[in-house]
């Protein structure tokens, strides 16, 4: 596997509070990694290590390879907007992006122009950033975190309080950096639904552990409808599955999942009782990606 | 290290809060030269040039000493270093940049080090327009001793420079302006000189005229005690205080910087 990012059992306290425990997250290149969990969570302390603001109690980190935090080659691959762009007030767009530059040794104003225009800045001229809205503002700070023309992009909650406008804007932007610029990108959000939609690997963070960690395909499959089969015999019903032709079947918690031909519960019980097998229990069964995160996180009362 | 002090400087250009405080000092120039040249005219004869010792020909370490006397320029000096510093992590700016490096006592000294490029400028403005003044101004004017007033110039820039890294310490410690500004003006307004007398006091009655007072060791006793005529000792005194908070406060100050996290 190509991973851009790994962590190895990376963890923050505070005291004796742990922000982050032991995660170890895989990220590959090309992967639009989605990070989620609620707030306090421990999405945005894992992501300020990675992007060096905070420095880890214990675990380590690699990027491409190299121990992250000790190459400095490998950080200034690393692009980031946690919390809330960083940006003067008082400043322009362009100018707050000269600003950083200018710290990298960065002297090419047409490449920053071509920033802008990237992330639908490119007409705010002398507009100051106090003015812009908080759309503007964060497609300011993405732009910023791309002055360095990074390998790897940390996003931390960049859609929260964006209009239903704003976030398809972003999402128009993060899957043109991934697709088009060939920037793997690690975003935090709780807002499930809208991160389904970029997302294409997952990491599911509660109470600072990482719960799971799935390809968008794993995901959605156990989110996804099916028929749960409960028999006497799981080792023969599989056989008889099998010559039925069903191939999208995995057992999982002593039960039969079948992804495809939802509507063949009847003929694949008359199988089974031909066989002298006992069916204990078929029913259709769905899971939202929300109901799936409660079940994993512990319910919904936690949310 | 140059990328990021040129990055300060191209923020320090665009920030109004710089060019507000330049025009300040230029002002408190201005009402300095006026007051002195009353004290030295004295239109109303009321004896002043010899009260305040700036009866007979003005030179350039007189009219300096002058302004030095004051500590005006100093509180506006204290304003900008706590503005200029604190405006990154404020605006969290900070964030876009610190994890470029691992060595982040190199983004505080950068700091310090672009800050004391516009203490500089804006000391040099102010000087400046209360020399030029003078030159312009002062009947019977000259230059003076300019060795003598060099090597004082110099030992006020140190001072200048330890004052600065101390209230740049206290707004990075201190994480906002706030934090910055209050015990800088405790210093340059002279209240915590109250508090410093008092220790002079007691360290009299306990010890019977002892050879160093408290108030010698604090920054702005050993600022107070510069002057044209002090002696050799008391020179090398009060440039080794200044040394020491100038060199204690920016380690401080790096050394935070490298091992706290960004929040």
């Amino acid at each position: 596997m190509d991973y851009i990012l790994t962590t190895n059992a990376l963890t923050k306290k505070y005291g004796h509070y742990k922000a982050s425990n032991e995660v170890s997250i895989h990220v590959q290149r090309g992967d639009i990694y989605g990070l989620i969990g609620r707030n306090g969570a421990g999405k945005t302390t894992l992501m300020k290590m990675i992007g060096g603001l905070s420095h880890p109690t214990s675990g380590s980190f690699e990027i491409r390879g190299s121990k992250g935090e000790n190459t400095e080659q490998m950080m200034s691959k690393v692009g980031i907007l946690i919390e809330n762009p960083g940006l003067y007030p008082n400043m322009t767009a362009m100018q707050n992006l000269k600003t950083k530059a200018i710290a990298l040794g960065i002297k090419d104003d047409k490449f920053l122009e071509g920033l802008l225009e990237e992330v639908g800045l490119a007409n705010t001229g002398k507009k100051k950033a106090k003015q812009f809205s908080l759309g503007m503002k964060q497609r300011l700070g993405i732009a910023m975190a791309l002055v360095n023309q990074p390998e790897l992009l940390i996003l931390d909650e960049p859609i929260n309080g964006l209009d239903p406008q704003g976030i398809a804007e972003m999402r128009v932007i993060l899957s043109h950096l991934c697709h088009d610029k060939h920037i793997t990108i690690i975003i935090s959000s709780h807002i499930l639904d809208e991160l389904s939609k970029v997302a294409t690997r997952y990491g599911i963070i509660h109470e600072g552990k990482l719960l799971e960690e799935e390809s968008k395909e794993e995901l959605f499959s156990k989110c996804s409808e099916r028929l749960e089969l409960k028999t006497s015999d799981i080792e023969r019903t599989m056989n008889i599955l099998n010559t039925m032709g069903f191939s999208k079947i995995e057992v999982k918690d002593g039960a039969i999942n079948i992804y495809e031909r939802l509507n063949e519960g009847g003929a694949i019980t008359i199988a089974l009782a031909k066989e002298n097998i006992q069916t204990n229990e078929i029913a259709v069964k769905s899971e939202a990606l929300e109901d799936y995160y409660f079940q994993l996180t512990g319910g919904q009362e936690n949310a | 290290m140059l990328n990021l002090i040129q990055m300060n400087l191209y923020r320090m250009k665009k920030a109004v809060s710089t060019w507000v405080l330049a025009i300040v000092a230029v002002a408190i120039a201005v009402l300095d030269f006026s007051i002195m040249k009353i004290y030295v005219d004295d239109p109303f004869g009321w004896g002043l040039a010899e009260i305040t010792g700036m009866e007979g020909g003005m030179d350039m370490m007189k009219t300096i000493t002058g302004f030095l006397r004051g500590t005006d320029l100093l509180i506006v000096l204290s304003i900008f270093v706590v503005i200029f510093t604190n405006a990154e992590q404020k605006c969290g700016f900070d964030k876009n940049i610190i994890g470029i490096t691992k060595h982040k006592w190199k983004q505080t000294l950068s700091r310090w080090l672009s800050a004391m490029i516009g203490v500089t400028a804006i000391m040099a403005l102010a000087y400046g327009t209360f020399t030029g003044l003078s030159v312009i101004f002062m009947n019977s004017f000259s230059a003076g001793d300019m060795v003598a007033y060099g090597k004082l110039m110099l030992i006020v820039y140190l001072f200048y420079a330890a004052f600065s890294a101390v209230f740049f310490f206290f707004t990075t410690a201190f994480k906002s302006s706030a934090g910055g500004l209050v015990p800088s003006l405790l210093i340059t307004t002279g209240v915590l000189s109250l508090i410093t007398k008092l220790l002079d006091l007691g360290a009299e009655r306990l010890f019977h005229n002892p050879k160093y007072l408290p108030s010698d060791f604090f920054l702005e006793g050993a600022y107070a005690a510069v002057s044209p005529d002090a002696s050799n000792g008391t020179i090398l005194r009060v440039v080794v205080t200044a040394a020491v908070y100038l060199v204690v406060a920016l380690g401080l100050s790096m050394f935070m910087q490298q091992k706290r996290d960004v929040r």
